[in-house]
């Protein structure tokens, strides 16, 4: 509540707001407040402002109070209810429907038997305001001459504020089906010689002839003074002397004359429905100005009826409505005669097929229609003072597949898509003048589809699931996938830790914040999320979405790709880099060899043989001190050192792996002791956040308990250390022998080792390296290892010097992600990188290297498109060659069917004059704008 | 069922049996209840006494004199010759009373949509069993009329459980006319209502030519000839019309709208209440009126209330209605409803349900669980039901000058393991589960041949003599539910021992 009393509420909280209102709607209409419904487009009824842009519609005690065009003038406090996207309409009037049913009395003339009575003012009648009906009129039947008395009626609402005239108008039948009543019998009870046995008394009419006929003699004795009381009689007398309408049925076109000259020759106020043949006397009717509800004669939903030769036969084609107009036909129109209630609408969108102009095919089944029943000045327009029964359409109602988002009936919500659904609509229809599907596909005039989170269809039309929302952007709209930054911290919170292959992003990701919600805003909807600093040995970079309500709808790779960081000396980087790759081959080769024994056992014992335990270890369990964990003490000499320098070490063992850093004297830059322990050998790497040629490295031996001695080397120096423990944390630690395989010889699973995994599907090309180079020599030696000895999927990032190598990148289609800086300088001249790469055809991405600074990634391409950068290629650059480059083409990057809903909607090209961006949807869900 | 055929057969016979030697086989059983002069003064001492109005006496006596109550307390000074009757540990309850019941008539509805020139007493069938399952069970006084399937019912009674004739049985008579406002079988609410009215029209005209037959003839007597209009010959002579005048179809109803014979209204449907209550307003019965609800006029709380009269619940508490979008089920408990908007509500017996919805004090229990005060339940199986017939003042509870209807059960009322020990109707005893041939029969039978010990030669407790209790057995408390296990339904023919 307090949400919606503040000013405008934004569209992508409209789900949190739709669920909301669901409650508030009834209690706001309570309120003596009231509340406004705001919509985008709106038909208030007939008139020179029939459909109109946005309108805000005050609604209070369950009336319309005010309609303003002007948004401004609204009362500011007021609560309002936004569809920026709906259509609004009054709630539809059917002037004709088969809800009261047929009586089964036998009367021909039958004035007392009353519609209102079979109406269910405690009827559930949800599937008719599903279909947008609010009002309708309902006959006693349409089976007799004189049926009885119609009835108006709301379909929602209290029982008792249903009704709305329980005696409304007289139903006739002047058609066929009056003819041949039954015969009245009157049973002699009780059953005596006393009781007179009176033969059954035949009723009129027999054919047309005796139809006014049996009318006109039916009103003479019903106005007769003096006679005997009579329920039809009195009824008749009563309606007949109250000058009630006449509801008259008839569909050929003589029926209709005789309809015309009853009215006129009574000098009554009525309409004629069915009205099938109403084109043959459009003329005759037109001139007499008397409303024609026309029903189609056909069912929507069922079998065609045959007319075969037979030239009598009715209702063979919809007549031409144009000409009816210009015949001056007031032209209501009911539902299909074959169709239910709720298939209103869908006359409106036949005749509308059929020559029906807009206006007068929503005024037929809106105001038109009220007009006709003689409520017009209570329902079936948007004005102050009518009863506020309104529907918000997702479209526009007479496009095909419009359904309701909302019906108010008497300022009370009537029906909500929620409850057919089950849930809020997840279907979004995009209509825009053109879709940027991908580099290769443009579509002019089309539509996207999206739902659940992804993108169902795209084309020049495609599917409209049932209350589906549809945004039509309009002809100058132009829709492209999502950005990516290719290159992106946003999240990290400034944490410039190193971080190693074993750490996934996935559990670190929140609910997004305001630095998630401006990078989305600014169309920015996936980022390719690196460590500050890529570690030399390997960093995982996550992808993930900027925005969404859920960690797992945020994440859309933990590990799309490795990173690697080249530094110094081309040739020991490359050592260092292939060196992580084949500690990751054996790992695979571990699986390999599990794999390949465990489809030999399952070979085996699928034959019955036994298999005998490959090698038996018991499993044993033994306590031992940690040789490793504490604080050492040690002393390097040699190489480059002038004396011998002392230093205190923390190290600590976990499994066969050991971690640990100097701790004095203090180190000034970040680092890391990275070993293993194998039998007493140690070897290792020390990882410092330096620009070295190549890692220092430390190969030792635990000469004793507690000793230990060995040698470093770094950059080509070798410094002696020895040390010794001088303090034990951790104490002892349980070994415990695994054995290779089970009791049943069934070989045991390699453990899985979440620093490996990533160079595994690295390895397995899964996913690329991205490896942070510059220099042309660099790079060629990355490439040189990526692409000719190891044969894997590699991406440059920043690549100053790439463009040396681009007819390489070209054909082996490496991506490059070019440096943040826009323009480079070079031979003190300024170029522009991402171009020179782009026009070599040289796939290439964006990098914004910052956290929420992402949301000037877009403005940054649009200055290099300023310096020379193709506009397509920018929009390639943010969206599909980055998807391509990680592999993650197959979730975002393009509009194609399957891929996520992320889309931006631009008022114009986005890197041309005047492109805007309006709209922003991440997985389907539109972004705050 | 080929057995079941093969009885149903035999009922008339049975019945016609019953009637020829009716007298012979009175004079013959003087253990036959109705037949044995009852004695005049019975004092029911030392059980629980509920009497449903008033508090409850943990421990007291109820003193019947000529088939009235005069004095209920701890300590009542009993006459010398009143027959005391020890209830200790035993609970008295005022005979339940089944507010509206077509089963005892020999069909469910007649064919004709305005009945009321018929009268159920033509049509009451004493030889059904169905009498003497309600009689099991408690009930000491049954609405009888037709079903629903009507526009305007026939004349309803109010009988006794128990009796030979429908003369005897009799209770109360005429009670009520239906007037159903859902359509019958075949019909529709627009034809149902216009027959309705059409009904009442017709007697308006019909009174209207008899009023003015009727001045005619007076003003003959006097010499005179008629010297007003029609119109006025009418309104004048409609004090004279008597019932006699009336032409039989009519008389019914127009004792119904003289106020002497009670207007049950039955709405089964929700739409069907707002048009019931406006047709009783306009022929002035409203105020008389019984509204009987169908499984879904609950909903109609609203106007149920307005209208401020008593309503009888359907058979089936439970209400289910289907989402028409969701196809989702919702169960509504009737009773609570009613409850919750301050109606009094009146609780039937559902002889379709489950055993246990047979018994009245199954159905109250449920409401209690349901969060209905005690009191109201038990109320709701006795007094309302009572109030709802007009016969609040001489039923429904025990009190002093009401008649004495008890119910002598074996525990709480609202406890399912609490079963029916005795009824005594007009303070003679119409129930003893002791001697219930049909009850033993049927437990009997369900009993292991070890237990038929005491009619061996080796029990030398019972005197050969005394025929008419072969088994001194206490009835053992697990069987009681399967005693009325007989079939409430529609009972003819079928017998209680032929279950097995």
């Amino acid at each position: 509540m307090a949400a919606m009393a503040e000013g405008t509420i934004e569209m992508p909280r409209l789900l949190a707001i739709l669920i909301l209102s669901a409650t508030c709607l009834p209690a706001l209409a309570q309120d003596d407040q009231g509340y406004a419904l705001i919509v985008g487009h709106a038909y208030l009824g007939s008139g020179p402002d029939g459909e109109v842009r946005e309108v805000g519609v005050v609604i209070r005690d369950g009336r319309i109070v005010a309609v303003e065009r002007d948004l401004t003038r609204l009362p500011p406090a007021l609560p309002r209810i936004e569809y920026p996207d709906g259509y609004l309409t009054p709630g539809l009037v059917a002037a004709a429907s088969d809800l009261g049913g047929t009586h089964s009395g036998p009367e021909s003339l039958g004035a007392g038997y009353r519609a209102i009575d079979a109406f269910d003012r405690y009827g559930d009648f949800r599937p008719y305001l599903a279909a947008g009906v609010t009002t309708v009129h309902i006959a006693p039947g349409e089976h007799r001459l004189l049926a009885g008395q119609g009835a108006i009626v709301k379909l929602a609402g209290k029982p008792s504020e249903r009704v709305v005239s329980a005696s409304a108008n007289l139903c006739l039948q002047l058609g066929d089906p009056a003819d041949e009543p039954p015969a009245l019998v009157e049973f002699p009870f009780p059953p005596s010689s006393d009781v007179a046995i009176v033969p059954a008394e035949n009723q009129r009419p027999r054919s047309r002839l005796g139809r006014l006929l049996g009318l006109r003699e039916e009103i003479a004795e019903a106005l007769t003074a003096d006679r005997a009381p009579d329920l039809h009689l009195d009824a008749l007398a009563t309606a007949w002397r109250n000058e009630q309408p006449l509801w008259i049925s008839a569909e050929r076109a003589t029926d209709l004359l005789a309809g015309v000259s009853l009215l006129r020759a009574e000098g009554r106020a009525g309409l004629l429905v069915g009205a099938t043949e109403v084109a043959r006397v459009a003329k005759s009717i037109g001139e007499v100005r008397i409303p024609v509800v026309y029903r189609p004669r056909i069912a929507p939903g069922g079998r065609g009826g045959d007319l075969g030769t037979n030239l009598d036969a009715i209702g063979g084609v919809l007549p031409d409505f144009a000409a009816l107009r210009r015949a001056g036909v007031d032209l209501i129109l009911g539902p299909p005669r074959g169709g239910g209630t709720g298939d209103l609408r869908f006359s409106a969108i036949l005749a509308h097929q059929h020559g029906l102009d807009r206006a007068s095919s929503l005024r037929a089944i809106t105001d038109g229609a009220a007009d006709a029943l003689g409520i017009g000045d209570r329902l079936g327009r948007v004005a102050p003072g009518l009863d506020a029964d309104l529907v918000v359409w997702n479209t526009d109602p007479l496009s095909i597949g419009a359904r309701p988002l909302e019906v108010v009936v008497g300022g009370r919500r009537a029906f909500h898509p929620s409850v057919v659904t089950g849930v809020e609509t997840r279907a979004t229809v995009v209509r825009a003048g053109t879709i940027w599907v991908s580099p290769e596909r443009q579509i002019l005039g089309g539509e996207v589809l999206i739902e659940d989170g992804r993108i169902v269809a795209v084309g020049t039309s495609v599917p409209r699931p049932p209350y589906a929302r549809v945004i039509d952007a309009g002809p100058d709209a132009f829709v492209t996938p999502g950005f990516i930054d290719a290159h992106g911290h946003l999240g990290l919170g400034g944490d410039r830790g190193a971080v190693n292959l074993d750490v996934r992003f996935g559990p670190l990701l929140g609910v997004p914040d305001l630095p998630e919600e401006r990078v989305a805003r600014a169309g920015v909807t996936t980022v390719l999320l690196s460590p500050y600093s890529i570690s030399t040995a390997g960093s995982p970079i996550a992808a993930v979405k900027t925005w969404g309500d859920q960690r797992g709808a945020r994440l859309i790779r933990d590990v799309a790709a490795v990173g690697f960081r080249v530094t110094g000396d081309a040739l020991a980087a490359k050592d260092g880099i292939r060196r992580q790759l084949e500690s990751g081959k054996k790992y695979i080769a571990t699986w390999e060899k599990y794999e390949k024994a465990l489809a030999e056992f399952e070979e085996k014992k699928a034959k019955g043989e036994t298999v005998k335990p490959i090698e038996r270890v018991e499993e044993t369990t033994e306590t031992t001190i940690d040789p490793i964990t504490g604080i050492w003490e040690g002393t390097a000499s040699g190489g480059p050192l002038p004396a011998p320098e002392t230093g205190r070490l923390s190290l600590r063992l976990t499994g066969a792996s050991i971690e640990g850093r100097v701790i004095d004297p203090p180190v000034p830059v970040e680092h890391r002791i990275v070993a293993t322990l194998s039998g007493t050998h140690i070897s290792g790497t020390i990882e410092v956040d330096m620009d070295l040629p190549g890692l220092p490295t430390i190969e030792a031996e635990l000469t004793a308990e507690d000793t230990l001695s060995g040698t470093v080397s770094v950059l080509g120096f070798v410094i002696q250390i020895e040390g010794h423990r001088v303090s034990k944390e951790a104490a002892e630690f349980k070994v415990t022998r695994r054995r290779r395989s089970r009791e049943d010889g069934r070989p045991v699973a390699p453990r899985v080792d979440p620093r490996l995994e990533p160079l595994r599907d690295l390895l397995e090309k899964r996913i690329p390296a991205l490896v942070e180079v510059d220099g042309r020599d660099r790079i060629a030696a990355i490439l040189e290892l990526f692409l000719d000895e190891e044969k894997l999927p590699v991406i440059l990032l920043g690549g100053e010097g790439a463009d040396h190598h681009a007819g390489r990148l070209v054909e082996k289609g490496v991506g490059v992600v070019v440096p943040v800086g826009v323009l480079a300088q070079e031979r003190n001249r300024s170029v522009n990188p991402s171009d020179r790469l782009a026009r070599r055809g040289v796939r290439i991405g964006f990098q914004s290297a910052a956290e929420d600074g992402a949301r000037e990634l877009p403005t940054r391409v649009l200055y290099a498109v300023d310096q020379g950068l193709a506009a397509d290629a920018a929009i390639a650059a943010l969206t599909s060659d980055v998807a391509r480059m990680f592999q993650l083409e197959d979730r975002i990057g393009s509009l194609e069917p399957g891929r996520d809903g992320d889309l931006l909607i631009f008022r114009g090209h986005p890197f041309r004059d005047g492109g805007r961006l309006e709209r922003v949807f991440v997985s389907g869900e539109e972004v705050a704008r | 069922m080929p057995i079941g055929r093969s009885q149903r057969r035999r009922v008339p016979v049975s019945a016609l049996l019953l009637f020829l030697v009716g007298g012979v086989f009175a004079a013959l059983m003087p253990h036959f209840a109705v037949a044995t002069p009852p004695p005049t003064k019975i004092a029911l001492v030392g059980g629980r006494i509920i009497p449903v109005r008033g508090p409850e006496i943990e421990s007291g006596t109820v003193l019947i004199e000529n088939g009235r109550i005069t004095a209920v307390g701890e300590t009542v000074e009993l006459p010398f010759d009143a027959m005391e009757i020890d209830c200790t540990g035993k609970v008295l309850f005022p005979g339940m009373v089944d507010s509206f019941n077509w089963r005892g008539l020999d069909i469910r509805n007649e064919a004709i949509p305005n009945a009321s020139v018929l009268d159920v007493y033509d049509a009451i069938d004493p030889s059904r069993l169905f009498f003497e399952e309600t009689l099991r069970v408690g009930i000491t006084a049954v609405h009888i009329s037709h079903d629903h399937n009507t526009v305007i019912g026939s004349v309803s009674r109010v009988l006794r459980p128990i009796g030979r004739t429908p003369d005897e049985m009799t209770l109360r008579a005429p009670v009520s006319i239906q007037l159903a406002l859902t359509p019958r079988q075949g019909s529709d609410r627009m034809r149902q209502l216009a027959e309705l009215r059409e009904a009442f029209l017709d007697l308006d005209d019909h009174l209207g030519q008899v009023a003015e037959r009727r001045y005619e003839e007076e003003r003959e007597k006097e010499g005179k000839k008629v010297d007003v209009p029609p119109a006025e010959a009418r309104e004048r002579g409609s004090a004279l019309v008597r019932d006699i005048d009336l032409d039989e179809k009519y008389r019914n109803l127009y004792r119904l709208r003289q106020g002497k014979i009670g207007a049950w209204l039955y709405a089964g449907a929700a739409t069907d209440v707002a048009p019931g209550i406006e047709i009783a307003k306009e022929q002035k019965l409203l105020e008389r009126a019984v509204i009987l609800i169908g499984s879904d006029a609950h909903r109609a709380v609203r106007e149920l209330k307005e209208a401020g009269r008593p309503v009888v619940c359907p058979i089936d508490l439970v209400a289910r209605s289907r989402d028409p979008l969701t196809g989702e089920i919702d169960e509504t408990f009737i009773p609570k409803v009613l409850h919750d908007a301050g109606i009094e509500f009146t609780l039937r017996p559902n002889p379709d349900g489950s055993i246990a919805e047979r018994y009245l004090t199954y159905q109250a229990a449920r409401c209690v669980r349901a969060g209905i005060p005690r009191n109201v339940a038990l109320r709701a199986i006795t007094l309302h039901p009572a109030r709802c017939l007009g016969l609040d003042a001489e039923i429904g509870s025990i009190e002093v000058g009401k008649r004495g209807d008890i119910v002598v059960l074996s525990g709480d009322p609202l406890d399912f393991t609490s079963w029916v020990e005795a009824v005594y109707i007009d303070g003679i005893l119409a129930y003893d589960r002791e001697r219930d041939p049909r009850l033993r029969e049927l437990i009997g039978l369900l009993q292991s041949p070890a237990e038929e010990k005491p009619e061996s030669p080796a029990s030398p407790v019972e005197t050969p003599a005394d025929t008419t209790e072969p088994i001194g057995d206490p009835v053992p408390p697990v069987e009681s539910g399967g005693g009325t296990g007989g079939g409430e339904g529609d009972g003819d023919g079928r017998d209680g021992g032929g279950h097995d």
